[in-house]
């Protein structure tokens, strides 16, 4: 019962850091519906940014700083480079994930050449890598920050979402963008505004991602990419909440299945369960089976 | 220098293939399938068992080592592929799967495929791959007959499936297909059925891949799962959409002009020449996948059409609205 509960915590860190990959992914595409095969390289931009910071400082919150800015400038970088010049010129969705996976491949490129093919990784003091009990489970003081960070990332994106003018705007543009225009709302500064914080978001899980598994190269966010679309599809593309609700599962289902059954094989369970719900429930688990886009 | 461009020639034919048979499933059909590149490997992969001898226990472990023939491998190994291709498509192309699922659906059995071959060493070897794969000629042979012996295996191989998939669209059945491809709800409406249209372009564009797989792996003489990333897929849709979604020829001429020339010719020799270019050997690899995927958007921004447009044939504009196809006739056909 132990190892299960130990189990179940390693899920909720892993929970956590999907969550914010898959939030943001959400988020973004409640405004722009576009599966962005970037996304991947928001997460490693940031860790990159992480990893070159240390340089300047070992102070982790700063570097973390460092990794999110990183991540909210390539999220704006794309939007203005990429998904709004194309989403004007092409209609069809397949031609945009094209320019997003081409993207993707340009800026994975990009990265391996200004930081090496070598691994690199994001150091981390010992001593707080140190596990002990909390309650029923083993976490580091890593974890246990890395869980707060998602938790107020969160509580900050519910609060710009529901009490300030923008998240108003922004759940407008979400709900029926023809109308929210009709209504007046800048709807071009609500998308470039909802690219930043996805940026964000996806920076910061990507400085998460690299903290916890050691060594990482420039494929760090792309090999991410499938969890992240797992989390957000499971729980319904597009819809902020449900997302959370995806990583939980994701996490947990994957954490669950290494401690009983092969942990070499915990995120093709992930990616089974993803295939599984594209194919009977499409339009995710919670919530009206409308089209989602 | 000869013998690089004799190499060049072979993996520009190779491209040719791989963009053909993607150029049935997407420019013809509008299907993006992300797990294109899968059917490539497995093809790579049985030939490579057939062809071996059997595996040398400590050291390497995969199925088979039936030791045949090449054309027998050959054809061995598209009709693995077309029977997995058709099994995996059952599943995945069955469903009312809409086109950006569709992309994921295939990206994520592709990459657990490749996991699953990775981690588990008793099919094919594992994360090491298969490797020492003899080319299929004589042993006497120079290096110079051998790289024109594989030109000229290549050129078979690119010409019968450009046979193959001109036949295909010029028939009533790729007529449907275009049908499909420009409005499904239509096609159904006359009684097309889509679901069988698209299992079955799934499967040839398999058999297709493994072919070219399958030549890859006598050429090259070693497959692991390293080879075997997103970014293939992606360089066989640039030559399908800068030669002109949907026509074969364009398809043809821009892998040769793409990978022959550009990739594997011009940027090989000019990019060591640069300065201080010689530090990072892996430079030359990143420079090629940074400049294929330029290109493409390129192509998408300013010439989505591609180099080489489908030529559409138009039936009288009578109602003045969106131009008409010959869609009303695919059923009937």
């Amino acid at each position: 019962m132990l190892g299960f509960a130990h189990a179940l915590g390693f899920g909720l860190v892993t929970s956590a850091i999907v969550g914010l990959s898959a939030v943001a992914l959400s988020l973004q595409f409640s405004v722009v519906p576009i599966p962005n095969f970037t996304h991947g390289e928001f997460l490693t931009i940031g860790a990159y940014a992480a990893f070159a910071f240390q340089t300047v400082t070992n102070n982790l919150i700063l570097d973390a700083l460092a990794g999110v800015a990183a991540g909210t400038l390539l999220a704006l970088c794309l939007n203005w480079s990429l998904i709004r010049p194309f989403s004007r010129i092409a209609k069809n969705v397949v031609v945009l994930v094209v320019v997003t996976a081409a993207g993707s491949q340009i800026i994975e490129s990009l990265i391996a050449m200004v930081f090496g093919a070598n691994d690199v990784n994001v150091q981390v003091p010992p001593n707080v890598q140190i596990a002990h009990s909390w309650g029923p489970f083993l976490w580091t003081n890593l974890d246990v920050v890395i869980m707060i960070a998602a938790v107020l990332a969160m509580a900050i994106l519910h609060y710009l979402l529901h009490y300030t003018t923008f998240g108003r705007c922004q759940r407008a543009v979400a709900d029926d963008q023809s109308l929210a225009l009709a209504a007046g709302i800048n709807v071009d500064r609500v998308i470039v505004l909802t690219w930043g914080i996805t940026g964000a978001l996806a920076g910061l899980a990507g400085v998460a991602l690299a903290s916890t598994v050691g060594s990482f190269n420039n494929l760090l966010g792309f090999n991410f990419l499938l969890l992240t679309f797992a989390a957000a599809i499971i729980g319904g593309i597009g819809r902020v909440y449900a997302a959370i609700a995806g990583a939980l599962i994701i996490g947990c289902a994957t954490e669950i299945f290494g401690y009983y059954g092969n942990s070499s094989y915990k995120i093709e369970f992930a990616l089974v369960l993803l295939l599984l719900a594209l194919l009977l429930r499409p339009r995710g688990l919670f919530g009206p089976q409308r089209v989602a886009v | 220098m000869l013998l690089y461009s004799l190499t060049a020639a072979v993996f520009a034919g190779l491209e040719i293939m791989l963009a053909l048979g993607l150029n049935l499933q997407y420019g013809l059909t509008g299907m993006f399938n992300l797990s294109y590149i899968m059917y490539m490997a497995f093809g790579a992969y049985m030939t490579a068992v057939l062809v071996l001898p059997p595996a040398k226990a400590p050291f390497s472990f995969y199925i088979l080592g039936s030791q045949l023939p090449f054309p027998v491998a050959l054809l061995g190994a598209m009709l693995v592929a077309g029977v997995v291709a058709a099994l995996v498509g059952v599943i995945i192309v069955g469903r009312r799967v809409r086109a950006e699922y569709f992309l994921i659906v295939s990206l994520v059995i592709a990459s657990e495929a490749a996991q699953l071959i990775a981690q588990d060493r008793s099919l094919f070897n594992g994360f090491d791959g298969l490797f020492g794969v003899a080319a299929p000629f004589p042993q006497n042979f120079t290096s110079l007959e051998t790289g024109l012996a594989f030109v000229a295996l290549v050129v078979v191989g690119a010409g019968a499936t450009l046979l193959v998939a001109e036949v295909i669209r010029r028939s009533g059945y790729g007529r449907m297909l275009r049908a499909i491809r420009d409005d499904e709800v239509a096609a159904l409406a006359f009684g097309v059925n889509v679901f069988r249209a698209r299992l079955t372009i799934y499967v040839v564009g398999a058999v297709i891949a493994a072919a070219a797989g399958s030549i890859t792996m006598v050429y090259v003489g070693a497959f692991s799962t390293a080879g075997w990333t997103v970014g293939e897929t992606i360089l066989a849709l640039t030559c399908v959409i800068a030669g002109g979604s949907g026509n074969n020829w364009g398809t043809t001429i821009a892998s040769v002009l793409l990978v022959g020339l550009i990739i594997d010719i011009v940027m090989q020799l000019l990019i060591p020449l640069l300065p201080g270019m010689g530090a990072n050997p892996s430079i030359v690899a990143l420079s090629q996948v940074i400049v294929a995927n330029l290109l493409l958007l390129a192509v998408l921004r300013w010439r989505p059409q591609g180099l080489f447009p489908e030529r559409v044939r138009r039936m009288a504009n009578v109602a003045g609205g969106a131009p008409m196809d010959e869609r009303g006739r695919g059923s009937q056909s």
